[in-house]
């Protein structure tokens, strides 16, 4: 038997072995998608601790629901409503607890249990760590993920607000409501913009 | 084009085109999706006027930093852990639903011949000290252990698909 060559029909023969229980081609699967998969629950929370939440959940998700993927979509459109409810759940979840520590907090039986916020390491520069939060702690969910999508990962417009299940107009709305809070700092920031420009 | 105008289209326009009217980019790689100015005539006022060039330039840089930013996000838990982690929980996740099903199953099973004994009783002549019922998939042939009611109750002994589930259902009234 001749091994696929074309990375789609790859793609399709993994699935099928790791939906027939495979455990290796399983594992392949994940580990080309792991990055992917926390990369859109990030954007999806914007919370780096509910985003590795959401990647554990979202994995468990697709080791019971492969054999629901029909091949009728595109696996990554199919993955990414996966990862879309994990996140989502996660974030039920992450309120509930929060929550339930408030009302122990109001009543005094439990010290709090907010964790320090985490470094992010390897942000060379505290510009881009700027941006990053800026876009993950400022912008709302449906923003960033339009965001994310179409300008940081390059999806067309149509194929995006298919994944996010709204109409294209609603979803550039998102896109440039994105764009403009994230690039309206850019006209505090940038040295020498004047009002003055030419006609 | 002035300025005001040039940074109302900077705010909105995708990277692609700002990269397009900045000539970094082909015209065959040029997004279409939002209506702006004409390139040309942004190219114009841009010539002119080095604040918002620098502006334009400004914005892809940081277009092209939080992308970085971003990628450099990763998971923290390592690989292995999560695979093992995923593979377990979703195993127990399909057994625990099974079980729920096989619940609902035997409740079915339970809420149908209590009503068939029910029936039986109001029809009388009917006794039901201690009764295997049987319904489809769910109740086995094996012996059932005997039980015996209270005076003035009755009881249902159902086994279930489980060998280690049976259920016992006790209910007042007696049918004779």
């Amino acid at each position: 038997m001749t091994e696929p060559r074309n990375p789609e029909t790859e793609l399709l023969f993994l699935i099928r072995r790791a939906r027939a229980g495979d455990s290796q081609a399983f594992e392949t699967l994940a580990t080309a998608y792991r990055d992917r998969i926390y990369r859109w629950a990030l954007v999806r929370t914007g919370d780096l601790d509910d985003a590795e939440d959401a990647t554990q959940e979202a994995l468990v998700r697709l080791h019971r629901g492969l054999r629901k993927f029909s091949g009728k979509a595109r696996f990554e459109t199919w993955l990414y409503s996966v990862v879309r409810n994990a996140a989502a759940e996660v974030q039920r979840r992450a309120a509930r607890s929060r929550r339930l520590n408030d009302r122990y907090a109001v009543q005094g039986a439990l010290p709090s249990t907010t964790a320090p916020p985490r470094v992010v390491e390897g942000l060379e520069t505290r510009r881009i760590e700027g941006l990053v939060k800026r876009f993950l702690q400022e912008l709302p969910a449906r923003q960033r993920e339009a965001m994310d999508l179409v300008d940081l990962q390059g999806l067309g417009q149509a194929e995006a607000a298919t994944r996010l299940g709204i109409r294209s107009a609603t979803l550039r709305t998102h896109l440039f409501r994105a764009r403009r809070a994230m690039r309206n700092r850019l006209l505090e920031t940038v040295p020498g913009i004047e009002e003055t420009g030419t006609e | 084009m002035n300025c005001r105008e040039c940074r109302d289209w900077l705010l909105e326009a995708s990277p692609l085109e700002i990269a397009g009217a900045l000539g970094e980019l082909s015209a065959d790689r040029r997004a279409d999706a939002v209506e702006s100015p004409s390139e040309a005539e942004w190219r114009e006022h841009a010539q002119a006027c080095a604040s918002c060039l620098t502006l334009a330039e400004r914005i892809l840089e940081a277009q092209e930093e939080l992308a970085a930013g971003l990628e450099l996000l990763t998971p923290v838990g390592r690989l292995a852990d999560a695979l093992a982690v995923a593979s377990r929980e979703a195993v127990g996740r399909r057994r625990r639903a099974r079980r729920r099903r096989v619940s609902w199953g035997t409740t079915a099973a339970v809420a149908a011949g209590v009503l068939m004994i029910r029936s039986f009783d109001s029809g009388g002549g009917f006794r039901t000290d201690s009764i295997d019922v049987v319904a489809r998939g769910y109740i086995g042939s094996a012996l059932a252990p005997e039980v015996e009611a209270l005076l003035d109750e009755s009881v249902v002994v159902l086994e279930t698909d489980d060998e280690d589930v049976v259920v016992f259902w006790f209910y007042q009234g007696r049918g004779e």
